[in-house]
């Protein structure tokens, strides 16, 4: 059996580990609350349909439910195993260790994308309901909350790998550092910053967005194109998700309980 | 040779979990000896590839656990710690880890039903792991350490919370794998069920190979330390005074009921217990033995 066996293996585990019990049902709380946000903000009325969903998107999507949902799901990657215990099985299989780590992010991952374009699809479809929304503007909304998803889901992961208190640690840097940066004013702070490059990103997809958003996407400079943001978080995708492969390749995990 | 630990060490922090082990484990059952936090655990997780040694090198299978992912294919693992994916049922458990370990589909399948009907849970290996009882739950991850069929086999402590009749079919287990050429490292902190799969023993005590060898060289090792045997009787002054007109008798301590002797020569004491319950006449209702437990021994042994 191959490498990639081994890996569809694992992935599709942790694809329904992430689908079941306590996990699914706060998974699901999570993406129902924009679910539930958009039925009350498209029977507001207040603005224009799509700047109303791209406004949703900014705010509720990528600032709130994908970095909390990357942030509870990165950290149990292999979090939940170590801390289970349950890791032992799989360090002794003759898989190498980053594709361990590769697969229980990608299985975790594509389970929280079906639930999240689930989600935007429904949202979309409530807004589409009152209020003239762009199916098209949809579907770039999910690609770019999945996307928002991706890198920060491996940077959390990555986070883990070296500290056992990663979950208070990437809660401050997802949230009140990110904040931090997005309130300074334009220069470079904000390449720094996964929000900045995602607000980037959808702005730059939808210029008419930025014009209700502006407050919120203060740092944004006004000549960064998206397709520098989107290099960026390439960068870091790839950056987190290599460091974590080599982090836990070379180094030795701390399993509770080691000592005996 | 199948495994050698070269002036091995390993400390959590501050903590030693092993110091200055230099090993060489042989084919064949080798029972890992030694009280709780004696390091047993330290020196499989080692063995296994689980953590990296501080100081020195291991080996197993003459290649270094640790960084080669592929010796896994070889080795089978039951680790210590109860820890399951509890939704699982225990035929998926076994498969899932038979097909990680490269058996294909349906050869993972059947292998999966072979090892669980060798530990003898096939009536309930289509219940989910959380509802197993102790017991169940040892002979489960015992089967998935024997699916894949491997060359090494390291169980870690795989008879705790087994009911008699599981370990004794688990010690004839060990025993057949080692018959078959399997060669088996088995962790215990009990002496006698160390005895009954194997001769060939390593015996640790707070991080540190303290002997090695056959299981008859540690015990005539163990008998040059006296053993603490507790005699009750309704006279135990007069039983005392017995006692210390034999040979070989280290101490004698008087106590209510009861007299606790130290000897050189357990046997010897065992021999001679008849003839002064017979000949004297003096009541011996029980005896006990105080160093059933390895802590006691270890005791000696460091002392």
């Amino acid at each position: 059996m191959s490498i990639l066996s081994s890996f569809l293996l694992i992935a599709r585990h942790a694809f329904a580990q992430t689908l079941r019990g306590k996990r699914l049902l706060l998974l699901l709380l999570l993406v129902g609350l924009p679910v539930l946000l958009s039925v009350l903000i498209s029977g507001a009325r207040q603005r224009s349909g799509m700047l109303d969903f791209q406004m949703w998107s900014l705010i509720v999507l990528l600032r709130g439910v994908v970095p909390l949902a990357a942030l509870y799901l990165g950290v149990a990657i292999l979090g939940d195993e170590i801390e289970g215990r349950t890791i032992t099985f799989l360090f002794t299989r003759p898989i190498p260790r980053s594709i361990l780590y590769l697969a229980r992010y990608a299985g975790a991952a594509a389970a929280f994308l079906l639930l999240l374009s689930i989600a935007v699809a429904l949202s979309g479809r409530i807004f589409a309901r009152h209020l003239p929304v762009d199916p098209r503007g949809v579907a770039l909304t999910g690609a770019i909350a999945g996307a928002g998803f991706l890198v920060y889901g491996a940077f959390f992961a990555m986070l883990r790998l070296f500290l056992q208190r990663a979950l208070l640690v990437g809660f401050l840097i997802g949230f009140i550092l990110e904040s931090l940066i997005m309130g300074l004013p334009p220069g470079g702070f904000g390449q720094i910053s996964v929000w900045h490059h995602l607000a980037v990103f959808q702005a730059g997809v939808y210029p008419d967005a930025i014009l209700p958003g502006q407050e919120v996407l203060e740092g944004v400079g006004a000549d960064e194109s998206v397709a520098a943001s989107v290099r960026s978080l390439c960068w870091i995708l790839g950056g987190s998700l290599l460091v974590g492969a080599v982090r836990i390749t070379r180094s030795e995990i701390r399993i509770p309980s080691s000592v005996a | 040779m199948i495994a050698s630990f070269e002036k091995v060490a390993k400390w959590y922090g501050a903590v030693v979990g092993l110091v200055d082990v230099d090993v060489e484990v042989a084919p064949g059952v080798t029972g890992l000896l030694g009280p709780n936090g004696a390091g047993k655990s330290t020196f499989l997780k080692l063995l296994t590839g689980q953590i990296v040694p501080s100081q020195g090198r291991v080996r197993l299978l003459g290649t270094d656990p640790f960084r080669d992912w592929r010796l896994h294919r070889r080795i089978g693992f039951c680790p210590e710690p109860d820890a399951f994916w509890e939704q699982l049922t225990g035929r998926e458990f076994v498969r899932y880890l038979t097909r990680l370990h490269g058996v294909a589909g349906r050869e993972a399948s059947r292998r999966a039903d072979e090892a669980i009907a060798r530990v003898d849970l096939d009536a309930e290996a289509d219940r989910p792991i959380r509802g197993y009882s102790k017991g169940m739950r040892q002979r489960i991850k015992l089967a998935q350490a024997l699916a894949h069929a491997p060359e090494v086999i390291v169980l870690d402590e795989p008879l705790n919370g087994m009911d008699p009749v599981g370990r004794k079919k688990t010690t004839n287990l060990i025993r057949e794998l080692g018959a078959q050429g399997v060669s088996v490292l088995v962790s215990s902190h009990i002496l006698h069920e160390v005895e009954g799969m194997t001769r060939q023993v390593v015996l640790l005590y707070q991080g540190r190979v303290r002997a090695q060898g056959e299981i008859g060289e540690i015990r005539a090792l163990l008998d040059r330390y006296p053993h603490k045997i507790r005699l009750r009787t309704g006279r135990p002054r007069d039983l005392a005074r017995a006692l210390l007109a034999l040979e070989r008798i280290v101490a004698v301590r008087v106590e209510e009921d009861s007299v606790q002797v130290e000897t050189r020569d357990p046997d010897a004491l065992f021999d001679l217990l008849p003839r002064l319950v017979l000949d004297e006449g003096l009541p011996v209702e029980s005896l006990h033995s105080e160093d059933l437990s390895l802590d006691a021994v270890f005791e000696y042994l460091t002392a």
